[in-house]
């Protein structure tokens, strides 16, 4: 599980926290102004294609690029650790 | 069918993403760690939408609560039983279960059912991994070796291995405490006479739940039925060869995993190549110690 860490959206800083819940990988974000607290996990499509979304419903925009920002952050500090 | 934030997704990805958001909106994120699950007395339910194209997961209390109870006092005599004028004692009934033979018909009275409405009007699935039941095994006497009339209860959990999630046909009611004003969805499962595993596994009532294909609990709750095609429905036997049963501890209620298989000395097997009688359900001092049917 990540450690805490913090990431860069639409020019304010966020915060993120990794959980496990229900057996699924849950990340949770809290920015930095008065936008709402997101809660993201990464679903399947038939095919088994992976995709962002929010939980629960309803802020799909953000869950794909908050998601997209979590991912090159811990792609990013994986290749640092090699 | 599903879809989730607009995304086209499977039934099972659908209801693994209605159970997160449960879990979600319980979830105090002040708090570290991780959460393995959550247990109250709601269960999660299978209805579909107003315009019956897709289906939603909400809670409802399990134990029908008929309309004519007027507040949970009324609730609680019904579940847990009370002494009545003469001070008898009447047995509780909690209402789990609905009877398929039942919905329209009342077993006692031979008129209308409590269900008759819901059956029409408001059926619903259970979602459910799998459940417990409990087999009666007869003692034998230790020196004549003669049948007791007393019995161990031995519990078994039953599931579908090739199925994660499965649905059990229900009914359901809304109901309102006069008091109170408490507005509560109640829900009851509908049971079927038992197949062979049942009849093996569940041996005093050798009844079990009415489990549907995807096909038969889609039917279930977005079809208009007519009442016979609902008893052909609420009667199905879900095909024994497709379900496993495994004993776990006495005390599985109490574990953190309540569905491990646990092993009972003296518990005879179970054979699904035969139906079950009265002498298969005694206990047997040497036998070998029952496993998982598959």
């Amino acid at each position: 599980m990540e450690e805490p860490f913090v990431i860069e959206y639409e020019g304010k800083t966020a915060k993120v926290s990794e959980h496990h819940l229900q057996d699924m990988r849950v990340f949770r974000i809290i920015f930095n102004g008065t936008r709402k607290p997101l809660t993201i996990t990464v679903a399947e499509k038939p095919g088994r294609k992976k995709w962002w979304t929010s939980v629960p419903q309803g802020r799909q925009k953000e869950a794909e690029e908050v998601g997209r920002l979590i991912a090159d952050y811990i792609r990013a500090k994986r290749k640092e650790q090699q | 069918m599903c879809y989730y934030n607009g995304q086209k997704v499977t039934r099972a990805e659908f209801i693994k993403l209605k159970d997160l958001e449960r879990a979600v909106s319980k979830y105090d994120f002040l708090d570290k760690g991780a959460i393995s699950g959550f247990t109250d007395t709601q269960v999660a339910v299978v209805v579909a939408t107003p315009d019956k194209t897709n289906f939603d997961i909400v809670q409802m209390e399990w134990g029908y609560i008929p309309n004519y109870l007027r507040n949970r006092e009324e609730v609680v005599r019904m579940r847990q039983g009370y002494k009545d004028e003469k001070g008898e004692w009447v047995e509780g009934q909690p209402q789990l279960n609905a009877k398929a033979e039942n919905l329209f018909v009342s077993e006692r009275s031979g008129g209308r059912s409590m269900f008759y409405d819901a059956a029409k009007h408001r059926r619903c699935l259970i979602l459910s991994t799998g459940y417990f039941e409990w087999r009666h095994i007869y003692k034998k006497h230790k020196k004549t070796g003669k049948r007791l009339k007393t019995r161990d209860k031995y519990p078994y959990y039953v599931s579908l291995p090739e199925h994660e999630y499965f649905f059990t046909a229900a009914i359901w009611n809304p109901w309102t405490d006069q008091d109170t004003g408490e507005m509560v969805n109640s829900v009851a499962m509908v049971t079927a006479i038992g197949n062979r595993l049942a009849m093996w596994v569940h041996n005093s009532k050798r009844r079990m739940p009415t489990i549907l294909n995807d096909d038969l609990a889609w039917r279930w709750i977005s079809r208009d039925l007519s009442k016979e095609e609902i008893l052909e429905i609420a009667a199905t036997q879900y095909p024994y060869e497709q379900m496993d049963a495994c004993p776990v501890a006495s005390d599985f209620l109490a574990r953190l995993d309540p569905s491990e298989p646990f092993a009972h000395a003296k518990l005879p097997a179970i054979d699904l190549s035969i139906e079950p009688t009265d002498e298969h359900q005694e206990e047997v001092a040497e036998v070998s110690q029952q496993a998982c049917l598959f």
